[in-house]
């Protein structure tokens, strides 16, 4: 995507009060949730994939830095550590409507591969508020609010992380 | 692999439909006239207009709300009864949400009620005045004689839907448990593989929910089976009480 092209496309998020993710890896290549790739199978251009393209082409492991991009500003992680860097949304579905209601975005950096200990910066999309350092463990993952439920043990395999 | 391109609700409604013989019927997303509603025994019917729902009177006592109809695109005609829903323990094929395999939960999905779909905190125990008139929180908050300040909301769900290794799991016998207007815990109730929960657990936002005890299998499309009974007592607020039923999940 061209830089006029995700100009645009991180503005239209933002303007939501949304948030996106964006990676370097060691090559010193960035991509960004608002990036979209060649499907050779749909014969067509889709959004680039957390899970499919860098955790399944195994980029994650090179992973540098990760940032999470909000209206209230950029949070960033470095990620030296291999299988470090995590990313997921979280929100729910109105089971009457089926409407997708988006609450929050979550990147992170594991910090110790023995207890699962790791370091997230959370966009609330539901109270619009920006935390930019909260310790949890990814094996049982905490409430990040108080009116929030405790999340539990993430998928590793999904969000690209190894103990 | 981000979001699920298909993640819906199935009723089981119909004339002739029961526990062993189901028929499952979507709620299709962004369509009009999609409803359920709730009345008293024998007073629904398939061909009533929204507005002219009949209303079913707050008791005396705490008590079930007996009989629910799925709408399902129509708002006077096409009504279908949901007849494994009686408010009672005593079925097992009545609702599921059902999920495609283009998506992968990066957590264990919970299921509960809210206020509405602002997704708000409950408040236990607490009723809107009677001056303002109810909303959703009237079924959610509970009230204190009423129901120890758990949701008037009950449900159970059956095992992990699918489980890690992408077997789906189906009950066959009743959801049976212990369901009384008191039934509930706080936070998380966690069905067994292959089994209901022991005793129903309240849907109160999330205060009191009920979540999967694994994460199902990634990239595999699934059914989560769960029953439901909706109680009113004389500490409700009344009015037209529209909660939000809702599955609150994680993907990358």
């Amino acid at each position: 995507m061209d830089v006029i092209m995700h100009l645009f496309a991180a503005t239209q998020i933002l303007r939501k009060g949304q948030s996106y993710w964006k990676v370097q890896l060691r090559s010193g290549k960035t991509y960004s949730e608002l990036d979209t790739v060649l499907d050779l199978r749909q014969g067509k251009s889709v959004p680039l994939d957390w899970t499919r393209d860098l955790v399944g082409s195994g980029d994650c492991a090179t992973i540098t830095h990760i940032w999470l991009c909000t209206p209230q500003g950029e949070v960033c992680f470095e990620t030296p550590e291999p299988y470090s860097a995590l990313q997921f949304k979280r929100g729910t579905a109105n089971l009457w409507t089926g409407e997708r209601i988006l609450e929050a975005q979550f990147i992170g950096r594991l910090e110790d591969k023995v207890t699962g200990r790791a370091t997230f910066a959370i966009w609330d999309v539901k109270r619009q508020q920006l935390t930019e350092a909260w310790m949890s463990y990814v094996q049982d993952m905490g409430a990040w609010h108080p009116d929030e439920a405790r999340i539990g043990p993430l998928n590793l395999e999904v969000i690209g992380v190894r103990l | 692999m981000a979001d699920f391109t298909t993640l819906k609700l199935q009723v089981n409604a119909g004339v002739a439909v029961t526990d062993a013989s189901p028929t499952w019927n979507d709620f299709l997303f962004g369509t009009a006239n999609y409803e359920m509603r709730l009345c008293g025994s024998g007073a629904g019917a398939g061909n009533i207009a929204s507005a002219n729902w009949p209303s079913f009177l707050r008791p005396a006592a705490v008590g079930v709300i007996p009989e629910m109809w799925a709408y399902l695109g129509s708002d006077n005609s096409g009504g279908l009864q949901m007849k494994t829903y009686d408010g009672t323990s005593a079925h097992y094929m009545q609702a599921r949400v059902s999920w495609d395999a283009l998506g992968n939960f990066a957590s264990a999905p919970i299921l509960s009620a809210w206020k509405d779909n602002t997704l708000p905190a409950a408040s236990p125990g607490t009723q809107p005045s009677p001056t303002v008139g109810g909303d959703g929180s009237s079924f959610v908050n509970g009230q204190v004689t009423d129901t120890g300040s758990t949701s008037y909301i009950k449900a159970n769900a059956f095992g992990y839907g699918v489980d890690t290794g992408g077997v789906q799991q189906t009950p066959a016998s009743n959801a049976a448990g212990t369901l009384i207007a008191t039934s509930g815990t706080a936070g998380a109730a966690n069905p067994g593989t292959g089994a209901w929960l022991a005793t129903w657990q309240s849907l109160q936002a999330l205060t009191q929910y009920i979540q999967d005890g694994v994460i199902p299998k990634t990239l595999t499309a699934g059914f989560w089976y769960f029953v439901m009974a909706y109680y009113t007592g004389p500490g409700m607020t009344g009015g037209t009480l529209l909660p939000v039923l809702g599955m609150q999940y994680s993907w990358t």
